[in-house]
């Protein structure tokens, strides 16, 4: 050792031996739970040690990794009666300034990344917590994450699906009639009022709709053959919105028609009228409906029943 | 004599003392003279110093002397970051803009610099190379509302309370409250406020405020938000999700489910409630249950 060094450039007497032999057999505790048989092995085929170690001396270096603050235990004899790193100081670690911190970015950043982002950086969280192991941090994560209770995998694949337009059948679990399967061809995933959706239009009653994924229990197959869809009843409603252009986001059922000077003329096609009724109604009296006539009476009748609920007032 | 088990070695522990001042980001001079104060005076320490730095470069550990200071450039124990992670890592640092100047954006930054220290050689690569394709587009939150969102920030540092006059559906409102945060909602940022007369947060829209004045007094009490109750009929009181800031005591003789809601913008909360059709009605209190009232009344005057 002391020649290899000294034809390395590096003297004996410019470095720690000692110190070098004790960071090998942390890393090599790092890497998995080692026997004394393993540890000498490689200390014998080591480059640069080159011989090796008694029990003994490993013993030595065990109760020094533990003064420095390493938890090192010997597993089992049924396990190979290995020593096993259980925590170090060199862990990674965050600290409740830290967690708090995070949340907040990630309330920021969650709602202005593409999907595609929003799972990379779940993922991201997920390592991270498993490394850290802190149950503030897990706590946390379970209370910001947009992700809880949903499964990220379910949603890449369904994001996954709708890229491609799938056909696809997948459980449900229905809160009236229980676990059922729903066919449907799936075309996008959105995020909604920090709720993740699937939407597409379904094969039991030809209309376009969309489903909490967190009641999606799985795909459990896929259509090779698409059913055409063509022919399916289409709806389009038309509305004035008096709205700031700028602010308004439009789905992708919405086009601006007309613009006023107050007010935007909207048009909506869709085969669920439900979707475009809710989505009015949000608007509160910043929308009126314009056609069909029958859409309209229907708001209207709608409005009435609303305001039935409050008919002591 | 010590038994052998009591046994230790000296330079493992050194070097593992060095190695966690450096992770810390504490690795001063004068601070790792004092981990060899035994073994070497201020003549000999740099001699000493050199060959424990040694030890660490050859086992692969980088280290760099910026003055004074000793900085670790890289972990000879690595996590196994992909190219995703890397581009997340690069995400969260970019999004660091939006918290405030202050220690919650410090102690951010330590932590995201003692994951990128964990980077491997490979992920050191990727980190190079994809640096250039990740951008979070937070700059329209300050080319436009920058001053705003620092003001906003150091009033909710400086926690006293506030009268804001600020526009609301073509008209101005003014309130007093104590400032809770700042929001950033789908390209929209929010100063949000406690007002402690209604009882209710308020998000109000950055670019809608008009004036903030800084009163005096500090909000000791604690705020309690009131609570706004609604129930849900129909298929919609089976299938409701329970918001983070809601609760339920379950259905009552109708089967309609009771929800209590606290801490939710008035403004947003009723329009997300009109959403809900007839199957939703607000019970209490008399205030959001007439404001509810009118809404519906106002919606219908449009088909007058």
């Amino acid at each position: 050792m002391k020649e290899f060094m000294k034809n390395k450039t590096v003297t004996y007497n410019l470095m720690s031996f000692t110190g070098f032999k004790s960071l090998v057999v942390f890393s090599l505790l790092l890497e998995a739970p080692r026997s004394y048989e393993e540890i000498a092995e490689y200390f014998k085929k080591h480059e640069y040690i080159g011989e090796s170690i008694s029990i003994d001396t490993l013993r030595v270096y065990f109760t020094s990794l533990r003064m420095v603050g390493c938890e090192i235990i010997r597993m089992k004899k049924s396990e190979g009666s290995k020593y096993k790193m259980v925590s170090h100081p060199f862990e990674l670690s965050i600290t409740s300034e830290q967690i708090k911190s995070l949340a907040k970015v990630y309330k920021a950043v969650a709602k202005n990344i593409e999907l595609h982002e929003l799972i990379t950086l779940e993922k991201f969280l997920i390592k991270i917590i498993e490394k850290i192991d802190n149950d503030e941090l897990r706590t946390a994560y379970e209370k910001f994450s947009l992700f809880n209770g949903v499964s990220v995998e379910l949603v890449e694949n369904l994001i996954k699906h709708s890229k491609l337009k799938s056909q696809i059948t997948f459980l449900y679990n229905s809160p009236r009639s229980g676990e059922k399967e729903i066919e449907i061809i799936t075309d996008k995933v959105e995020l909604n009022n920090n709720k993740f959706y699937l939407y597409g239009t379904g094969l039991e009653y030809n209309q376009y709709g969309y489903f909490p994924i967190a009641r999606i229990k799985g795909v459990t197959s896929v259509n090779l053959y698409k059913t055409d869809i063509s022919g399916f009843e289409k709806y389009t409603v038309g509305y004035e919105l008096r709205v700031d252009k700028n602010e308004l986001k439009l789905t992708d059922e919405e086009k601006i028609v007309e613009i006023k000077d107050n007010s935007l003329i909207i048009e909506n096609t869709t085969s669920n009228p439900f979707i475009i009724k809710q989505r009015i109604l949000s608007f509160g009296f910043a929308c009126k409906v314009l056609y069909p006539e029958s859409f309209r009476q229907e708001i209207i009748n709608t409005l009435k029943e609303m305001r039935e609920g409050y008919k002591d007032g | 004599m010590a038994r052998l088990s009591e046994k230790y070695n000296d330079s493992c522990i050194k070097i593992f003392m060095l190695l966690k001042l450096l992770l810390e980001d504490n690795a001063e001079y004068s601070e790792i003279m004092n981990i060899f104060a035994d073994e070497a005076n201020a003549s000999t320490f740099p001699v000493v110093l050199n060959k424990y730095l040694n030890t660490l470069k050859i086992f692969g550990i980088k280290v760099k002397k910026v003055k004074n200071k000793y900085h670790l450039l890289n972990m000879p124990f690595n996590i196994d970051f992909n190219i995703d992670d890397i581009k997340t890592v690069i995400l969260l640092k970019s999004a660091l803009s939006i918290l405030p100047n202050n220690k919650s954006r410090e102690s951010l930054e330590d932590f995201i610099k003692s994951i990128e220290i964990r980077y491997s050689d490979n992920a050191k690569n990727i980190a190079n190379s994809v640096t250039s394709s990740v951008h979070l587009d937070l700059s329209f939150y300050f080319t436009t509302f920058h001053d705003q969102i620092l003001e906003c920030e150091r009033l909710c540092t400086e926690k006293r309370k506030l009268e804001i006059t600020y526009i609301v559906n073509d008209g101005e409102n003014t309130i007093i409250c104590s400032p809770k945060e700042v929001k950033y909602q789908n390209r929209k940022v929010c100063f949000s406020v406690f007002n402690q007369l209604s009882r209710q947060i308020f998000d109000i829209p950055i670019d809608n405020i008009k004036s903030i004045k800084q009163l005096p007094t500090v909000s000791t009490s604690k705020d309690v938000s009131m609570s706004v109750v609604f129930k849900l009929k129909g298929r919609l009181a089976e299938s409701y999700k329970l918001k983070e800031w809601e609760y339920s005591n379950g259905f009552d003789e109708n089967g309609n489910l009771i929800v209590i809601n606290s801490s939710e913008d008035p403004d947003a909360l009723l329009s997300r409630l009109m959403k809900y059709a007839e199957n939703c009605v607000v019970v209490t209190p008399k205030i959001m249950k007439d404001r509810m009232r009118d809404l519906i009344d106002k919606v219908l005057e449009n088909y007058a």
